[in-house]
């Protein structure tokens, strides 16, 4: 009896580890694209000083139609980040965020590997996978 | 309306969004695409492609919380996520084959079938303490979670492994599909199918509807369906309301969580259905 709850109380231990760090994963990530979109869309209405106001005729569909065209590809959003514009910023930030859920389930890989549990460790991999295979075939297939 | 005027009240309506989404295990995406498409009147594939990001930042927002309160079961959400991710993907090719009316109708039927399972057995979730379940035991997808209410920790056990598997297919296969987070199936999937309590129900739905959402926004990026204007009040907006809502959720009874769930998807259903015979 007495070894099964040391064994249960390590486990324990080893599980709020584990936990601590998905969550310092997911904070790291949230809080940094959180702050990168936020100075891009402060410095989109520096460029775009006849749009920060409350009370003039422009209009927000002008960037809001299918047609208003920003960096969808990492060439493009290098180049748009390297001359310092709004734009390429927030889709910095934008894509910082789509990639925190992948950050997390690579964590867990690590996490369950370190715990020597094997099984889990195999669908993780599985699951990265999946992910990464479904991000290959988006690029692909338009 | 102005840019800036369009930023702010854009991103007022997005932090609701995000208090909701934390409190139901909802993605913000079902209350984002209706408010784009109806009240900014934006292309409905712009709205879907910037739902698709709220859906992740409820999830890491509210995730925060959650994991460190320890109401999250890591292992049934990893778990479950090879279902969801296959559903994903398989729901992306047949996004382009069905006609979206056939799939908001759907969705409807789905919705109101949760509500109602949800109704009739919200009494009956009985917490397990012994389970048979081969593929739970072997993968150890039991868990604990301490209830402020009750102020004890509750172990509870899991089973329906293969049921759950299935159930969370389906939920991947329309996250994918409608670009929401699908949240209102996964939890049913845990609570009714697997025996898991509603809170880490919930908490762990919030946790994988991140993943199964960042399996389908690759191709969103790339298609240019994730316009950064849009985009920013959102994500910004919905991670502030999903943290606040995530750290209020824990002090909420069980009942109450599950009531709001309830008539949140009632409101979806009906909304969907309009949707779906409105064109």
């Amino acid at each position: 009896m007495k070894d099964m709850s040391s064994l249960n109380y390590s486990r324990d231990k080893q599980l709020r580890k584990a936990e601590f760090l998905v969550s310092l994963v997911l904070q790291i990530g949230v809080v940094l694209s959180s702050v990168i979109i936020f100075s891009g869309l402060v410095l989109f209405f520096f460029q775009h000083a006849q749009t920060a106001s409350f009370l003039n005729n422009s209009s927000y569909q002008q960037f809001t139609v299918s047609s208003f065209s920003y960096p969808n590809n990492f060439s493009q959003l290098l180049r748009s980040v390297l001359r310092e514009q709004g734009v390429g910023f927030i889709v910095t930030g934008v894509l910082l965020l789509i990639i925190t859920p992948i950050l997390r389930v690579f964590t867990s890989i690590l996490l369950f590997f370190t715990q020597g549990d094997i099984p889990m460790t195999i669908v993780t991999i599985l699951v990265l996978t999946v992910l990464l295979g479904s991000f290959a075939l988006g690029m692909l297939v338009k | 309306m102005t840019p800036l005027a369009f930023i702010i009240s854009l991103a007022l309506i997005s932090i609701l969004a995000g208090l909701i989404g934390a409190l139901v295990g909802l993605g913000g995406g079902v209350i984002i695409v209706p408010v784009l498409t109806l009240l900014y009147h934006i292309d409905i594939r712009l709205a879907i492609g910037a739902s698709i990001l709220s859906v992740i930042a409820t999830s890491s927002g509210a995730a925060i919380a959650y994991v460190k309160e320890s109401l999250t079961n890591l292992r049934v959400g990893m778990f479950l996520e090879i279902a969801t991710t296959i559903g994903a993907v398989s729901g992306a090719y047949m996004t382009t084959w069905l006609p979206g009316k056939i799939l908001f109708i759907l969705f409807a039927i789905v919705l109101f079938y949760s509500a109602i399972a949800m109704l009739t057995k919200r009494k009956q979730t009985e917490i397990l303490t012994v389970s048979n379940d081969k593929i739970a035991n072997f993968f150890h997808l039991h868990g604990e979670y301490y209830d402020e209410n009750e102020k004890k920790v509750i172990p509870y056990k899991i089973t329906g492994t293969k049921l759950g598997l299935v159930l969370m297919y389906i939920a991947g296969f329309i996250s994918a599909l409608l670009g929401v987070g699908s949240g209102a199936l996964k939890v049913p999937a845990m609570d009714l199918g697997m025996h898991m309590p509603i809170k880490p129900s919930s908490a762990t739905s919030d946790f994988m509807i991140g993943v199964t959402a960042a399996a389908s926004a690759g191709a969103y990026f790339a298609r240019g369906q994730i316009n950064p204007f849009i985009t920013a009040p959102i994500a910004i907006g919905v991670l502030i309301g999903a943290i606040t809502g995530s750290r209020l959720l824990n002090r909420i009874n069980s009942k109450y969580v599950s009531v709001i769930f309830i008539i949140v998807l009632l409101i979806l259903a009906i909304e969907m259905l309009q949707r779906g015979f409105t064109g």
